[in-house]
C-alpha cells in the first residue's frame, strides 16, 4: 500500500524538486496565500452574495430572494432613505449622510493627523533629554480603549460637566451644546479621530526616519544643504514608502469608525457608514446591510487605490 | 551583499541535488530537510487540518443550521430526571451583581438543588443586548440557556424562530396564571402569530419623581390634593415645577431623557399621548396592518406637543411657545440626555421633577438620598380620555417597559431551563427582586401582598406604581418601528433644537412613516 501511493506521489515530487527557485518560492506561499484569501475573501464574497437578495423581515431566515443589484439602486437613489437610520447619500443635508460625513471625518483626520504626527516622528527622532518618556507618553492615546476615548471627549464636551463649552460657545466655535449638532459633533469625532491616531501614524514614520542612512545628511550638510532641503530632498522621499503605508491604514480605519462615535455623539448625531451598517443589521435588514457593507468596501478600495496610483507615479518621477 | 546572495544560491542548489540523490554533498548534513521531506510533511499537516475544518463544519451545520428551532419539544424533553445541571442565564448586570441572592431566591421557589444556574452577565442596554443575542441566536448556539429579553426583541426574534415558543413547554398552570394574573399589556408584548416568546420578569413603569420637601416649601400640598393616584394636568404641573424651582434656586426644574433614541419613541411618545394623540390613531393599530393604518403624526395633537416641549425648554421667548403655559422649566441639555446623565441630574439635587422608570425610585428614595422627601406622581395629562383624539389615548399614560425570560430554542437542557424559568417567575422570586432591587413585579396582585407591602422605600409608592401600571400603553411592536421611531425621533429633535418649527418637523415625519409603511406593506 505505502509503495503504491509513493508510486503514485513520487512525479508530484519530482516535478516539484525540478521547479526553479520562482516557482518553487511561490510553491511555498501558495498555503499562506490560500488562507489569507479565503479568510479576507470570503466574508467579501459572502456580503455581496447577501448585498444580492432581499431582506425577509417575518420569515425564518432574514435573508430573502435574489433581487440582484436591486438593494444598490435602492441605496444609491435615495429611496432606501425611509428604511435607513440616515440616509446613505444625501446632498441636501450633508451633515446627516453617512458617505458625506464618513468621507469627511476621514479626510479631514488623515490630512491633518499625517502632517502633525509627521512633526511628531521629526522631533521624537531628535536627540533630547527625556526622549524615551516623551515616547511613551505620545503613545498612550493610541492605547487607550476607545470606549474610554470616546467617553473623555463626551465628557470634554458635556455643557453641564464641562468647563469649556460654554466659552466655546462664546467665540462662536461651537454651539451651546455641541454634542446634538451634527455639525459640530463631526468636528469632535474629527479631533477625536486626529488625537487617537497622531501616534499610530508617528510611530510609523519614526521606522522610515531611523532607517534612513545618517551619511546622506552628513552629505548635504558638507554640500550646504538647508534644513528644509535635506527634509523635501532625503527625508520625504526616504520615508514616502512607510508614509504612504501609514496613510493607507490610518485612511482604513478612520472609513469604519464606530466606537468612538457611538461612545460620545451617539450614530444618530453622526452618522458614519459603520453606523449605518451596525443599525441596519440590528433591524435585520442583512440584505441592505450588505449592501451597505460592501459598498463602504468598494470606496475604500477606490480610496486605496488611488494611493497606490500616486505611490508609483510619485515613486516613478 | 552579492557574495552572499551567491553563496545562499549555491547552498541551495546543491541542496536540491543531494535531496534528489544524484550527488552527495558535505552541507547535506547542514540542512537535513528536503523538499520532498518538506512538502510531505506540509501536505499531510494541510490534509489533516482541512479534515479536522470539514468535520468541525459538519457538527456545526448539525448543532447549529440557520439558527432556528426546527421540529416540536416533546414530552421527554420536558421531563426533567433530577440529573446534576447547570444552566446558563445571559443576563444584564442589575441581576448578575447579585447573581447568589438571585439562585438562593430561585431555590426557595422551588429550584431543585441538582439545577445551577451559572449567571453569564453581559452588558446593560437594549441595543447593545439585541446585537448580543443576534449574533448568539442567528448562529444556533445551544448556550445560553435563557437569557433576559426585551419585548422590542419580539418583531425580529420570533418570525426567525430564535427564541422558543413557550406555549409548548410552560403548562396549562402557568400559561393560565399569564393568562389571568399578569399585566396583560406585558404578557401579549411577548406574544407573536399565536406563540409566546418570553415570560415577564419585571414590568417598567414610568412615573414622575419629584422633590416633595421642595414642592410643600413652595406652598403646594401633594398630599391633601392626592398627587400620589390623582394625576396633575401638564399646565399645573409646569406650574408646580416653576414655583418650586424658583423658591429653591435649583438649576433645572422638570428634567427626562430628550436625546434623539428617547424623544421620539419613550418621551416625547409619552407626552403626545396624555395629550391625546398617536401615531397610528387608535391603539389597536399599534401594531398594524401595515401599510393599512392611518398614520396620524401631522395632527394638532402632535404640534401642540411639540410646543409644549419648546415652552418647557426656552419659556414664553420661544417662537412656538404656548401662550399661558409656564416655561423655562427643562434645560436644553436634556436634549442630549439619555437615561443616566438625567438620573444624575435628579440625583444630584439640581432639579424638582423628574421622568424616570420605577427602577429609579428605588435609588432615590433610599435614605442616603431624598428618602421620605421624594415623591412619586403618575404622569400628567393635557386632555382626558373621552376627549382624546384616539381610543387609548389621553389621560395619564406611560410606555411599557420592562424585561422578560426567554428560552434558546437549541438548548440541549430544555428540561432543567424550564425548572428555572418557572422558579425565576414565582411569586417568590418576583417579591425577591422587588426587595433587592426594586424591580416591579409583572403580577399588579403582588403589589398588595404583606411582603411588597413591607418593601422598604419601594412600598411608599405602591398605590401610584398599581394606578400607573394600569394605564400602560405599549409601542408599536413589528419590523418597521424601528425606522419609524428613528425618524419621528430626527424630527421631534430638530424641532426641539429649534431647528425647525413644529408644523415642519410632524409634517416630515409624517411624511418619512408613511413612506416607510407603504414601502414595507
Amino acid at each position: 500500500m505505502r509503495q503504491k501511493v509513493q508510486q503514485a506521489v513520487s512525479p508530484v515530487f519530482l516535478k516539484i524538486e525540478q521547479l526553479d527557485e520562482d516557482k518553487y518560492g511561490y510553491l511555498l506561499v501558495a498555503p499562506v496565500f490560500l488562507v489569507l484569501g479565503v479568510l479576507a475573501f470570503y466574508p467579501l464574497v459572502r456580503t455581496f452574495y447577501f448585498s444580492l437578495q432581499d431582506d425577509d423581515l417575518t420569515g425564518v431566515h432574514p435573508i430573502g430572494e435574489f433581487v440582484g443589484i436591486e438593494n444598490y439602486v435602492q441605496i444609491l437613489s435615495g429611496d432606501a432613505n425611509a428604511i435607513l437610520t440616515s440616509p446613505f447619500f444625501d446632498l441636501q443635508a450633508p451633515f446627516s449622510s453617512a458617505l458625506i460625513v464618513t468621507l469627511l471625518i476621514t479626510g479631514v483626520s488623515v490630512a491633518i493627523g499625517t502632517i502633525l504626527g509627521l512633526g511628531m516622528a521629526i522631533i521624537l527622532n531628535k536627540e533630547f533629554k527625556g526622549r524615551r518618556y516623551a515616547r511613551t507618553i505620545v503613545i498612550l492615546p493610541w492605547s487607550i480603549p476607545i470606549v474610554i476615548q470616546g467617553m473623555m471627549f463626551f465628557l470634554l464636551f458635556q455643557p453641564s460637566l464641562s468647563p469649556f463649552v460654554e466659552p466655546l460657545a462664546n467665540l462662536g466655535i461651537f454651539s451651546s451644546n455641541p454634542l446634538i449638532s451634527s455639525q459640530d459633533s463631526t468636528i469632535i469625532i474629527i479631533l477625536i479621530d486626529i488625537w487617537r491616531k497622531i501616534p499610530f501614524i508617528a510611530l510609523i514614520i519614526m521606522a522610515g526616519i531611523a532607517s534612513i542612512d545618517q551619511n546622506l545628511y552628513d552629505v548635504a550638510e558638507v554640500a550646504g544643504a538647508t534644513k528644509w532641503q535635506q527634509f523635501r530632498l532625503i527625508t520625504l522621499p526616504q520615508i514616502k514608502p512607510v508614509l504612504f503605508i501609514g496613510m493607507i491604514f490610518y485612511t482604513i480605519s478612520s472609513m469604519k469608525i464606530y466606537g468612538i462615535v457611538e461612545a460620545s455623539a451617539g450614530c444618530s448625531t453622526v452618522p458614519t457608514l459603520t453606523c449605518l451598517v451596525v443599525q441596519t443589521f440590528r433591524q435585520q435588514r442583512w440584505a441592505t446591510a450588505s449592501a451597505i457593507a460592501f459598498l463602504t468596501a468598494v470606496v475604500i478600495g477606490v480610496i486605496i487605490m488611488v494611493y497606490v496610483v500616486r505611490f508609483r507615479e510619485a515613486d516613478a518621477s | 551583499m552579492n557574495n552572499n546572495f551567491i553563496y545562499y544560491d549555491y547552498d541551495i542548489q546543491r541542496m536540491v541535488r543531494d535531496s534528489s540523490g544524484t550527488h552527495t554533498s558535505s552541507h547535506s548534513s547542514a540542512r537535513a530537510l528536503s523538499r520532498r521531506q518538506f512538502v510531505t510533511a506540509v501536505g499531510a499537516s494541510g490534509l489533516a487540518v482541512g479534515l479536522a475544518g470539514c468535520s468541525g463544519t459538519g457538527g456545526g451545520d448539525g448543532g447549529g443550521g440557520d439558527g432556528s428551532s426546527g421540529g416540536e419539544v416533546s414530552t421527554d424533553d420536558l421531563e426533567y430526571g433530577g440529573e446534576d445541571v447547570t444552566v446558563e442565564y445571559s443576563t444584564a448586570p442589575l441581576f448578575g451583581n447579585i447573581a447568589d441572592t438571585l439562585k438562593q431566591a430561585a431555590y426557595d421557589a422551588g429550584l431543585p438543588e441538582s439545577i445551577d444556574i451559572e449567571f453569564s452577565t453581559t452588558v446593560w442596554g437594549a441595543d447593545d443586548l439585541q446585537d448580543r443575542y443576534n449574533q448568539i441566536l442567528s448562529s444556533g448556539r445551544t448556550t445560553p440557556d435563557f437569557m433576559l429579553t426585551n419585548f422590542a426583541y419580539t418583531p425580529f426574534f420570533a418570525p426567525r424562530e430564535w427564541l422558543l415558543d413557550l406555549t409548548q413547554v410552560l403548562g396549562e398552570e402557568k400559561l393560565n396564571a399569564l393568562e389571568n394574573d399578569y399585566s396583560q399589556v406585558m404578557v401579549d408584548s411577548m406574544r407573536w402569530d399565536g406563540g409566546l416568546y418570553g415570560v415577564p420578569q419585571f414590568i417598567d413603569i414610568p412615573t414622575i419623581q419629584y422633590r416633595k420637601d421642595l414642592v410643600e416649601a413652595a406652598g403646594y400640598d401633594p398630599e391633601g390634593e392626592n398627587w400620589a393616584t390623582e394625576p396633575l394636568t401638564w399646565e399645573y404641573f409646569a406650574e408646580v415645577t416653576k414655583a418650586a424651582q424658583e423658591e429653591a434656586g435649583t438649576d433645572h426644574g422638570y428634567t427626562t431623557a430628550m436625546n434623539q433614541r428617547n424623544i421620539g419613541s419613550i418621551t416625547g411618545y409619552e407626552h403626545l399621548v396624555t395629550n391625546g394623540g398617536n401615531y397610528f390613531g387608535d391603539m389597536t393599530n399599534q401594531n398594524g396592518p401595515i401599510g393599512d393604518r392611518p398614520v396620524t403624526i401631522d395632527e394638532e395633537q402632535t404640534v401642540q406637543t411639540l410646543r409644549q416641549f419648546r415652552t418647557f425648554l426656552y419659556g414664553s421667548d420661544d417662537e412656538y411657545a404656548i401662550e399661558g403655559l409656564t416655561g423655562g422649566i427643562t434645560p436644553p441639555n436634556a436634549l442630549g440626555w439619555d437615561t443616566s446623565p438625567s438620573m444624575e441630574s435628579f440625583n444630584a439635587g439640581e432639579a424638582i421633577t423628574h421622568r424616570n422608570w420605577s427602577f429609579a425610585i428605588a435609588e432615590y428614595g433610599s435614605e442616603e438620598n431624598f428618602g421620605e422627601d421624594l415623591g412619586v406622581m403618575p404622569y400628567p395629562y393635557g386632555v382626558s380620555e373621552s376627549e382624546a383624539a384616539y381610543e387609548g389615548a389621553g389621560g395619564t399614560n406611560a410606555k411599557l417597559g420592562g424585561w422578560h425570560l426567554s428560552i434558546n430554542p437549541n438548548t440541549e437542557k430544555l428540561a432543567a431551563t424550564v425548572e428555572a424559568i418557572k422558579a425565576m417567575t414565582s411569586d417568590e422570586f418576583y417579591l425577591t427582586i422587588f426587595e433587592e432591587l426594586g424591580s416591579t413585579p409583572p403580577k399588579p396582585g403582588l403589589f398588595e401582598s404583606d411582603r411588597a407591602q413591607e418593601v422598604d422605600v419601594m412600598s411608599r409608592y405602591l398605590d401610584t406604581l398599581q394606578f400607573q401600571s394600569q394605564n400602560q400603553f405599549a409601542p408599536p411592536i413589528n419590523a418597521v418601528w424601528d425606522p419609524q421611531k428613528s425618524a419621528i425621533g430626527q424630527e421631534f429633535h430638530a424641532c426641539l433644537n429649534q431647528q425647525k418649527s413644529p408644523e415642519e418637523a410632524v409634517a416630515a415625519a409624517q411624511s418619512q412613516v408613511e413612506q416607510i409603511e407603504e414601502q414595507e406593506s
